[in-house]
């Protein structure tokens, strides 16, 4: 667990608010409670952490504040809570990316396994994009020519059949090879594909 | 003046004045005297008839017959007419012929023998008489031709008449009931109601738009509306009783099924209602439940850190067991919003065809704007089905609205349900729409919860729908390779395939 992890509850019902406070911060969570989506959003945006919100709330309900959250590019896991009526919008939560749906009232270790999985969701999420940009950063250093090589070493084609592809020798694929590797800090071939793959990920909106 | 019964002037006035026609003829049959009266009768003038024979006035075969007739009478004395008088026709110049009553009186002038004829036309009479008969037959044509049972009774309630209608409503011949006590037809435990009619018939009162029951021929009951009315004599007894009856059968069977439907309705609606209100308060109370939990188990963890003192271990375990008591209450809530939602099933025997064709009138009852053509092709043969009747209307129900949802934009609106035997111990009911029908990617995960293609779908409907047919030992598929739209099949046991596997 890491003390940087913020928990971001959303829930118009102050008691219901203030228990999940409670609750979050015995299990050593750092916690922001709102009272509304909009006061939410008002908010500096979140980096990290897991955005807890009920689903049925006035103005914005907690379905609305999902979209809002992708829309915006927020990279944050959600966890809906519903009441028991609301099955259908939780399914429409859980369509748009949703992490979990919790009915009201939980059992405490349903909803801080709950957490957890999140946490570790959007941690996973935001390693990968920084080996993407990290990635794209060593890409980004290529000439258009290794980027054509190096598309046909993804590509999984041999030195051979890459010269023929691209009209030139073996040995000149071997030479920017050699060069793409060096810039990309790649120890290997797979290492190097990998790296490439990584680069070409795209980050969704919500985890 | 005393009037000389002798004097011609008398006869004359006699001859002239006499309404009825007077001829007179000798033996040969000779016209002598043709009074004013007759020209009248007859067309003739006297000057026309007087000195020709009589048989002038007389249609075939008086015509032919009556020299010969004559003749006779001067030889052998048979007489015919003469002194006695009898109905004959006559004919008129115009040849027409008109009824008439002939005396006629025998005497002696100068030693000859005369006949004094006296005609009176009976030809106004007998049209009176045709025309009554005419009239007797047309009313005796309408009571027979009714729709509506009409017979007639004495004051003892024995049967004087039985038109068409009552016989084929009741099922009696007409010989069968005429002569016979009307009870035949009354309800052992309507009999005194009969009493109670005649009763008050005779007092003179009439009973109208009377609804009872009454029995056919085969035993079976038959809802009458009933309007009875005195019959009276020529001089105004009360004699009989005559009954105008209607078979309302159908009538009350149509009102009774509509009401049922209404009922089932409003049991529909009381339960989703009740649903609302379920979940409305389930809402309310889960958001201080959770907050109870919240609480309980964030006091549970602060407590742990405290320390592991047996006090300390103590209270932890109590809130344990709070928490775990606002999560039973939760559950209490959530079973009961399902016990709301599923009410407990009871399995009886149904005619499948009459459940399919109510839960189209429900189907169609919150659908009458959206023009959708209904047709329904059930099998009479089918045996009956072991279902809770509410819970399959329910699937049928949803298939129907979705069918009906599912065709709003669509240029034909064709719903067609229909019903067959399906293999050895089953019956199935097909549910098919003309609407667009449903994407392959849909079809694939149609009965999973939460698969829609609505906008408003919650996607728990079809699902639904499955598990109530499976809990019925059936199947429900979507038929593929349809020509067009979407069909549904609901595959069911039957009652006594059930039967046989217990």
């Amino acid at each position: 667990m890491s003390t940087e992890d913020v928990i971001f509850v959303i829930d118009d019902d102050q008691n219901v608010r203030e228990s999940m406070r409670a609750l979050l911060e015995s299990a050593g969570y750092k916690v922001k409670d709102y009272a509304s989506a909009n006061a939410f959003l008002a908010d500096k945006p979140p980096r990290s952490g897991c955005l807890i919100s009920d689903i049925r709330m006035p103005e914005m309900d907690g379905l609305e504040l999902q979209e809002e959250v992708a829309r915006r590019g927020i990279l944050i896991p959600v966890i809906i809570m519903t009441g028991h009526g609301d099955v259908p919008l939780a399914v429409r939560a859980m369509k748009a990316g949703a992490l979990d749906f919790l009915e009201k009232p939980f059992d405490d270790e349903a909803m801080l396994g709950s957490v957890r999985r999140a946490l570790e969701v959007g941690r996973q999420k935001q390693d990968e994009m920084a080996e993407a940009r990290a990635a794209q950063e060593l890409l980004a250093l290529l000439t258009p020519r290794e980027r054509h090589v190096l598309d046909q070493l993804v590509a999984g084609r041999s030195n051979k059949v890459a010269a023929y592809e691209l009209g030139i020798s073996p040995r000149t694929i071997e030479i920017h090879r050699a060069r793409i590797m060096d810039k990309m800090n790649a120890r290997s071939l797979s290492d190097l594909v990998r790296t490439a793959l990584a680069a070409t990920r795209m980050a969704g909106g919500t985890v | 003046m005393p009037i000389d019964a002798a004097s011609d002037a008398l006869f004359s006035a006699l001859i002239a004045t006499a309404v009825d026609g007077i001829v007179v003829i000798d033996a040969r049959g000779v016209v002598q005297i043709y009074s004013p009266a007759c020209e009248r009768l007859f067309g003739y003038s006297p000057d026309e008839v007087i000195g020709k024979n009589v048989k002038l006035l007389m249609p075939q075969p008086f015509h032919g017959e009556h020299d010969q007739y004559l003749a006779n009478y001067r030889s052998t004395g048979e007489r015919r007419i003469i002194g006695i008088g009898r109905e004959v026709m006559g004919r008129r110049k115009d040849l027409t012929t008109f009824p008439m009553y002939l005396s006629v009186g025998e005497g002696e002038v100068g030693g000859e023998a005369i006949f004094v004829g006296i005609i009176h036309d009976l030809s106004t009479l007998r049209a009176a008489e045709r025309n009554r008969e005419a009239s007797d037959r047309h009313l005796a044509n309408i009571v027979e031709s009714s729709d509506d049972i009409i017979l007639s009774k004495t004051l003892d309630g024995v049967v004087m008449s039985w038109n068409a209608a009552a016989e084929r409503i009741f099922g009696y011949a007409a010989g069968e009931m005429i002569g016979q006590p009307i009870s035949g037809i009354i309800p052992p435990d309507r009999l005194s109601e009969e009493d109670d009619i005649l009763r008050r018939v005779r007092a003179g009162e009439h009973i109208s738009h009377y609804e009872t029951v009454r029995r056919h021929k085969d035993g079976r009951d038959i809802i009458v509306s009933l309007s009875v009315s005195p019959v009276r004599d020529a001089d105004g007894r009360i004699v009989g009783a005559s009954k105008i009856a209607r078979d309302v059968t159908e009538q009350r069977k149509t009102e009774n099924k509509a009401a049922e439907l209404q009922f089932e309705l409003l049991h529909v609606s009381r339960l989703s209602a009740m649903g609302q209100m379920t979940a409305a308060i389930a809402h309310e109370v889960n958001q201080p439940l959770t907050a109870v939990a919240n609480y309980v188990s964030a006091a549970r963890r602060v407590i742990s850190s405290l320390g592991s003192d047996a006090a300390a271990v103590k209270a932890r375990d109590f809130m344990e067991k709070a928490a775990e008591q606002a999560l039973r209450a939760g559950a209490i809530i959530r079973n009961l919003r399902d016990f709301v939602e599923k009410r407990e099933s009871q399995h009886i025997p149904h005619d499948l065809n009459k459940v399919v064709a109510e839960a189209v009138a429900l189907g169609l009852a919150g659908a009458a704007h959206v023009d959708v053509k209904v047709q329904l092709d059930l099998n009479s043969t089918l045996a009956p089905v072991l279902i809770d009747k509410i819970q399959i209307q329910q699937v049928l129900l949803n298939l129907i609205r979705n069918s009906i949802e599912a065709m709003a934009g669509a240029s034909e609106r064709e719903l067609v349900l229909s019903t067959a035997p399906d293999g050895p111990g089953f019956v199935a009911v097909t549910v098919a729409d003309s609407g667009p029908g449903l994407p392959d990617e849909v079809a694939a995960r149609l009965f999973q919860p939460f698969t829609t293609t609505k906008e408003q779908g919650m996607g728990i409907g079809l699902n639904i729908c499955h598990s109530i047919v499976e809990d019925h030992g059936g199947r429900i598929w979507l038929l593929p390779d349809v020509p067009r739209g979407t069909a549904f099949r609901i595959r069911l046991p039957l009652a006594s395939h059930i039967e046989d596997s217990i």
